[in-house]
Formats: structure tokens, C-alpha cells, sequence
């Protein structure tokens, strides 16, 4: 228990690159996630395909793939940025995918009456979405949306493998020098995750429940 | 997207490699030398050649990720020129290289595998030091080295050394010989440590840090990988000796490894092994060092 | 790179007719169909020219000479590469089997009419869901030996993905289980099963059922999760693709690393359609 209490703040500062990877990558996700999602509605086909090619190969692919070609495409594009952008970048491009399935499953989520009844009464494409379809949407997207930032969460972790100084990667540089106190450490620093995981897991529960009886 | 046709994809792909690796192109693996293997040598009873040689495979903690030195090849081997020592040294106790087993060391673990009783002897560019000496033995010394520095192709920073000029990012392995003597004889560097050096040369590629502090032949061996891109600064700062770590106070098995690395330089294994492997880049022939006491 | 057909696919859903884009539109007129055109124009250039100076950048660099892609037809990596999948596949099969044995364990537990026995498996399926994989597979690795246990890696791996998924697969069975009508659980109360047996005989193998879909495409995420092996040193497809670019130098590192995504890919796309196919078989 003391190697953990005098190794705090290694760990903390672990837990604050850890924050600020998942934070910045979270937020590029979901803006990348909202855009292919619109291409996926939208009427052009082009678009349609190039987003649904887009979801389809991500989804399949592990993230640690994405993660080599970030660290060894970029610089071979001639893109010199160092390990945290690089990881930052990753994750963003991966959980677009994910984020984009997401809002797609909240669109689909409104009953098709609702889109029929905006339309009848003579409402456009863009006028239907924005008075009808996407404000009902928005509250059963936000579950999936909780559920797609915790999977992005635990995959900070891979980070720890491609330079990134975070959470894992400072427990498991602490694990060689502490040999003796190796499950305490590595107990704390799950503790650090779940603080993040288990709240935000336990709220889309929750607003699935709410949304549920909503309906 | 009809049903069928969905694992079609998949199948021929994996039909496609299938017939490369019947049919591809043989990629030129170096095999380097092919030591002896000698007749049921017999060692005094107790030592711990004998156990070796009873158990009947001898495990050698070594690097990955160092190209001509200790590295996998494609064919599932590891292959380089402390590699063909350990082969050497394996002959010698009567087992064949398929007997050897690697396992992988970084430059934190090694004093711990040793003391774990996880390996019999290490071989991982593992330099002597006083402060090592207190927990592990060094036989040999196997090379004598000096410290040197990769850089970007033309050496965009114009680095001189570690700390000129002022402000060169230089990374090194946590826990090694190099971060030590850099701490030591250039207070002024800014040092970054990753776990394995190959995650210098990808931090060095993507622009985190400004050079490599290394061994010098273990930094040739990244530069004879990827001569596009990298350089070696070629300034050598600092000698040293690379030697095998063994346990704590082994002396017969210290003095036994010391007599077969003398072996190998006298029928010219040793020569044979270096030019086979990072001889071939680093244009220095290498000799054997003076023995150091065993203690 | 891509093995979609031209034509946009239409997401296999199955539930009562969901928000298309179809409803949000009118078939277009003349003037819609040229307001269409044009976007698609201007989206397609925005598409070509992001990829044309994508591929410019690396062609600028050499990526794209036939020399390096050459590699691909080298008889040691094709070989490396196919031992890497066999390993990765040998992973996933062990650990989806032993996931699976594991959640209907759990989902006894969180069924069962002991509370205290509910508790602790709903404790414990929040934690192994809220754990990185990485941390657990670490775990494992690394904390078994300070306590004395050698774990060889590949089960440190086989560990690590089988205590995750069988929290998730878990509650795949739950949701299964409880979406059956309840009628299903009263009948066979009603001829005198017990708890087990109705568990047992009667609502276990309908949820199977109406889950495996759900279970098939878990397979997806576990071999994706097998890629992770590389960090602790096990010999799968990842860590091959790794090796081979050590070996043969980072200026071969795009070819070898497409490689590998392409295997990944089009493996788990088969499994991802066959669930799908599943999926439509099973549900009329």
C-alpha cells in the first residue's frame, strides 16, 4: 500500500494524460462520428457508400492496427507529429465509427410515423430532421453515445504501447522498479479507470430505462 | 451484398498468401555462422554446465528489437552476432540451437532474470558496471564499444552531442548504461527513456525526440534497416564493454564462458560471426577484448 | 481496400420500419435530382482530392513504388503471416468457448434468488466491463508472477479476454432471457419444473436462440481484442506484422501493416455477414 501512496503522483499524472488523450479524442470522434452519420442520411449515394465503406472497414479492423499506422504512415506521408497527437489521431479515426453507428442507431430509434407525420405536414428534409426526428433522437442517442465513449476509455489504455507516458504505461514502468508491490499498483490503477467507467456505464443504463418509459 | 459471396473475400485472400508462402520468393535470411556442436562434453559434476547439459536447453535472455545484434528474422528465428555467441557457447555445453531458449530482456529486467533464476545467462548488450557487479557476474567481455548517436537523415539539428546544441531531445532505454554515463557526462541533455530503443527510432521518426543515444553498433544496425531516413551522427563519446550476465557469483561457470569466448575468437568464429552479421554495415572488424577477473 | 459493392447498402435492421432516409425525402424532382447531382459532385471532389493528396504525399515519399509492395510476395512473410492468424484464431476460439462457459455461470448467479449471490455478480460484471482489456491481460502478465503463478502468454491473453467477455456475454444472455415472454417461465412452472430446469430446459435454449446473432458477431470483438497480444509478447497476426517490419526495415512498414488490416478485415466481415445471415434465418 505505501509504494502506491508514494508513487501517487506518477500515477496521477498518468491519470491526467490518460483524461486529456480520452477527453480531446472523445470530442474529435463525436464531431467525425455526427458528419458520417449525416452522410449516411443523407440523400446522396455517393456519400452513403463512402461513409457506410468507411464504418464497415474500421469496425472490423483492431485498434492497436490503426494505431501502427498512425505511428509509421504518418511519418512516411511526411507528417512529423509526435506520439500523443499520433494517438490522439487513432482513436479519433476509429471511434468515429463508432460514434456515427451510434447517432445512426438514435435516428433509427424514432418511429418512421413521426418522419411520415413531418413530412405531411409539409416540412422539408432539413426541417423534418431539425424539428422532428433529431430532437427525439438526441435523447435515445445519448445511451449509445455513453456506452461508444466508454469503449474509447478502455482503448486509451493501447496508447500506453505506442509512447504515450499515460495511465498503463506509467503502472507498468512502476511495476519493474516496485517488484514488490506490483498487484497493489496495478489495483490502483483500475481503480483510476472505473472511476471514469462504471459512473458513465451506470448513467446510459439509467437513460435507457428513462428513455424506455418515455416511449 | 448477397450471402454467399460474403466469405469469398476472406477465402481468397487468405488462398493468395497461402500460395506466396508455397510459391513466393525466398527472402535472403542471414543465417550467420553454424557453430560445432561437440560429443557429450563432460563438466565437473555440480557446475552449472552440467546442469545446463543435463537439463538439455539453455535459456538466454536477449533483445528483440536489435537488428544485427539480436532481433527475429522472418522466419521465426532470432538472428544476429550475439545470437551466433550464445549458438557458440551452446555447441560447446553439447546442444544445438534449436536447445536454446530466448527470452526477451530490457535493459530494467536483466538484473531481475538473472536473480529469478528465469535464464542462465544474459546477452543483451549488457554493459559492466560497478554498480551491477553487486548483484550480477560478468564473463567476458564479448565487445568492446563505444557510445554514438543516430539522427534523422542529415542530421537536420546538427547534433554534436548529447547536449550540443542545447536542447536536442535525446532519447535512450530506462534503467540502461546510456541514460547513466549521459546523466553523468552531460548534466545538460534532455533525456527521454522509452523501454526498448525500437521505440526511440519510432519516436525519432515522428519527431518527439531529436536523436538516439546508443551503443554505437546498435544504432548501426537501426541505420542499416531504414538508410532512407536514418544517419549515425558517427561522434563517439564514451567506451565501454558489452559482457554476459550471469548469476551472482558464479565463478566456475564466469571462467568457463570467459576460456570459450577466447575459443571462438582463437578459431575464428568470433571474426566469422561479426562479419556475417553487423560487420557487414559497420566496415570495423571487431576483436575480442582483454578478459576481465572473474568475481 | 474496400470490399463493399458501388451501390449503398441498406443496414439490415429488423425491427419495425425505422427512420430511412427514404421517408425524410420525396422522390426528387427535377430540380431535387440536379441539387443531388451537384452535391454529389461537390462531395466527390471533396473525397477525390482528399485522397489524391493523400496518395501524392505518399507517393512523394516512395510508398506506392512496386518495389516495396513487392514484399508482399516474399515466401517468410506469407508464412509468418498465416502462422500469426492461426495464433490469433487459436486465441479467440479458447477464449469464446471459455466466455461463453463463463456468462451462463454469471448469468446463473445474477438470476438467482439469493440475493447476496445477485450482488456479488452484478459487482463483478461492472467491474470486468469497466476494465480496460489491456489492464486485465497486464494484470494477469504481470501480477500472477508476484505472487508466485508463471502464466504463459498466450494464457495471460486467453485470461484476460475470457474475464471481459464473459461479463458482456453475460449480459447478452440476461437480455435474451428477459425479453422471452414471460408466459414461457410460467408454463413450466406450471408442470412443476424447478428454477434450474426452467432455466435449463426451457428458457436457456430459446434466448440461445434468439441470441446467437448477438454471440456470432461477439466473435468479431474478441479477434479484434486478440490484437492486443502484441504488447505482451504473443506470437499473433499484430505482433508478426511488427517483427516482419523490424526485419525488413520501416520503409516496408505500409505494405506489411495493409497486409495485416486487410486479413483482419475481410476475416471479420465474413463472421459480421454470417451474423447477419443468422439473423434473418432466425427471425420471422
Amino acid at each position: 500500500m505505501s509504494a502506491v501512496i508514494n508513487n501517487l503522483p506518477v500515477l496521477l499524472a498518468g491519470f491526467g494524460t490518460s483524461l486529456a488523450l480520452i477527453l480531446v479524442s472523445a470530442a474529435i470522434a463525436l464531431l467525425l462520428g455526427v458528419a458520417l452519420a449525416g452522410m449516411r442520411v443523407s440523400p446522396v449515394p455517393l456519400l452513403q457508400t463512402a461513409a457506410t465503406c468507411y464504418v464497415e472497414c474500421l469496425r472490423t479492423v483492431p485498434t492497436a492496427v490503426i494505431f501502427f499506422f498512425a505511428l509509421f504512415g504518418l511519418p512516411q506521408m511526411g507528417v512529423r507529429i509526435g506520439f500523443f497527437p499520433a494517438a490522439v489521431a487513432a482513436l479519433s479515426v476509429y471511434y468515429a465509427a463508432f460514434f456515427c453507428e451510434a447517432v445512426r442507431s438514435g435516428i433509427n430509434s424514432v418511429p418512421t410515423g413521426q418522419a411520415e407525420a413531418a413530412r405531411s405536414i409539409g416540412l422539408e428534409f432539413r426541417g423534418a430532421l431539425r424539428f422532428v426526428v433529431l430532437p427525439q433522437a438526441l435523447r435515445s442517442v445519448i445511451p449509445p453515445l455513453l456506452n461508444v465513449f466508454v469503449a474509447l476509455t478502455k482503448s486509451s489504455a493501447i496508447a500506453s504501447a505506442f509512447g504515450v507516458a499515460e495511465l498503463l504505461a506509467s503502472t507498468t514502468a512502476l511495476v519493474t522498479i516496485e517488484s514488490d508491490a506490483v498487484i497493489p499498483i496495478l489495483l490502483a490503477c483500475s481503480a483510476f479507470y472505473l472511476v471514469i467507467t462504471i459512473p458513465a456505464g451506470l448513467l446510459a443504463e439509467r437513460l435507457e430505462k428513462k428513455v424506455a418509459v418515455a416511449r | 451484398m448477397r450471402i454467399p459471396k460474403s466469405l469469398i473475400p476472406a477465402a481468397a485472400l487468405i488462398t493468395a498468401i497461402g500460395l506466396v508462402a508455397t510459391h513466393g520468393v525466398s527472402s535472403a535470411a542471414n543465417p550467420g555462422i553454424t557453430p560445432p556442436v561437440a560429443e557429450n562434453p563432460s563438466f565437473a559434476p555440480g557446475s552449472t554446465m552440467q546442469k545446463i547439459q543435463d537439463r538439455g536447453h539453455l535459456r538466454i535472455g536477449t533483445r528483440y528489437d536489435h537488428p544485427g545484434l539480436s532481433a527475429g528474422n522472418l522466419r521465426g528465428q532470432q538472428e544476429g552476432f550475439e545470437i551466433d555467441l550464445g549458438e557458440y557457447i551452446a555447441g560447446k555445453l553439447g546442444l544445438r540451437a534449436d536447445q536454446i531458449q530466448y527470452v526477451e530482456a530490457s535493459s530494467a529486467n536483466r538484473e531481475q532474470f538473472l536473480a529469478q533464476d528465469k535464464v542462465d545467462l544474459v546477452m543483451a548488450t549488457y554493459s559492466i558496471t560497478d554498480k551491477r557487479k553487486k548483484v550480477v557476474s560478468f564473463a567476458g567481455p564479448y565487445a568492446a564499444i563505444s557510445l554514438d548517436m543516430v539522427a534523422l537523415r542529415g542530421n537536420p539539428a546538427g547534433i554534436q552531442d548529447p547536449q550540443t546544441p542545447r536542447g536536442t531531445r535525446v532519447c535512450s532505454t530506462t534503467g540502461g548504461q546510456v541514460s547513466a554515463t549521459i546523466r553523468e557526462e552531460f548534466p545538460q541533455t534532455d533525456l527521454i527513456e522509452f523501454d526498448v530503443s525500437s521505440k526511440c527510432i519510432d519516436a525519432l521518426k515522428n519527431g518527439t525526440v531529436d536523436a538516439l543515444a546508443t551503443h554505437g553498433p546498435i544504432g548501426a544496425g537501426y541505420v542499416s534497416k531504414d538508410t532512407e531516413e536514418l544517419e549515425m551522427v558517427g561522434r563517439p563519446f564514451y567506451q565501454d564493454n558489452w559482457a554476459i550476465g550471469i548469476s551472482k557469483g558464479d565463478t566456475g561457470f564466469c571462467q568457463w564462458l570467459g576460456r570459450t569466448l577466447q575459443q571462438a575468437s582463437d578459431d575464428g568464429s568470433y571474426s566469422r560471426a561479426w562479419d556475417a552479421s553487423l560487420g557487414r554495415y559497420s566496415k570495423q572488424p571487431m576483436i575480442l577484448p582483454e578478459p576481465q577477473q572473474c568475481s | 481496400m474496400t470490399t463493399t459493392p458501388a451501390r449503398p447498402a441498406t443496414p439490415a435492421t429488423t425491427r419495425p420500419a425505422p427512420v430511412t432516409s427514404s421517408v425524410l425525402f420525396d422522390s426528387p424532382g427535377p430540380r431535387g435530382r440536379r441539387r443531388i447531382r451537384n452535391g454529389a459532385v461537390a462531395a466527390g471532389t471533396v473525397l477525390a482530392l482528399i485522397i489524391a493528396s493523400a496518395l501524392f504525399q505518399l507517393g512523394r515519399n516512395g510508398v506506392l513504388d512496386a518495389e516495396r509492395w513487392a514484399v508482399l510476395l516474399n515466401r517468410d512473410l506469407a508464412r509468418l503471416l498465416l502462422h500469426g492468424l492461426w495464433s490469433t484464431l487459436q486465441v479467440a476460439l479458447v477464449a469464446m468457448v471459455l466466455s461463453v462457459a463463463g456468462a451462463l455461470l454469471l448469468v446463473a448467479a445474477r438470476l438467482s434468488d439469493r440475493s447476496p449471490l445477485r450482488g456479488a455478480a452484478k459487482i463483478w460484471i461492472e467491474l470486468f466491463r469497466g476494465l480496460p482489456l489491456l489492464v486485465l491481460i497486464f494484470m494477469i502478465f504481470l501480477g500472477a508472477p508476484a505472487i508466485g503463478i508463471d502464466v504463459p502468454t498466450f494464457w495471460a491473453l486467453v485470461i484476460g479476454i475470457t474475464l471481459y467477455n464473459s461479463a458482456v456475454i453475460c449480459e447478452i444472455f440476461r437480455a435474451g432471457i428477459q425479453s422471452l415472454p414471460k408466459g414461457q417461465a410460467e408454463a413450466a412452472y406450471a408442470i412443476g419444473l424447478r428454477k434450474i430446469e426452467t432455466q435449463r430446459v426451457v428458457l436457456l435454449p430459446q434466448a440461445i436462440n434468439a441470441m446467437l446473432p448477438a454471440l456470432v458477431a461477439q466473435v468479431v470483438i474478441i479477434l479484434k481484442e486478440t490484437s492486443l497480444g502484441f504488447v505482451i509478447g504473443y506470437t499473433e497476426l499484430l505482433r508478426e506484422g511488427r517483427v516482419a517490419v523490424e526485419y525488413l526495415g520501416s520503409t516496408y512498414a505500409i505494405p506489411v501493416y495493409v497486409a495485416v488490416a486487410a486479413l483482419y478485415l475481410l476475416v471479420n466481415l465474413a463472421i459480421s455477414r454470417m451474423a447477419r445471415r443468422l439473423e434473418g434465418r432466425l427471425t420471422h
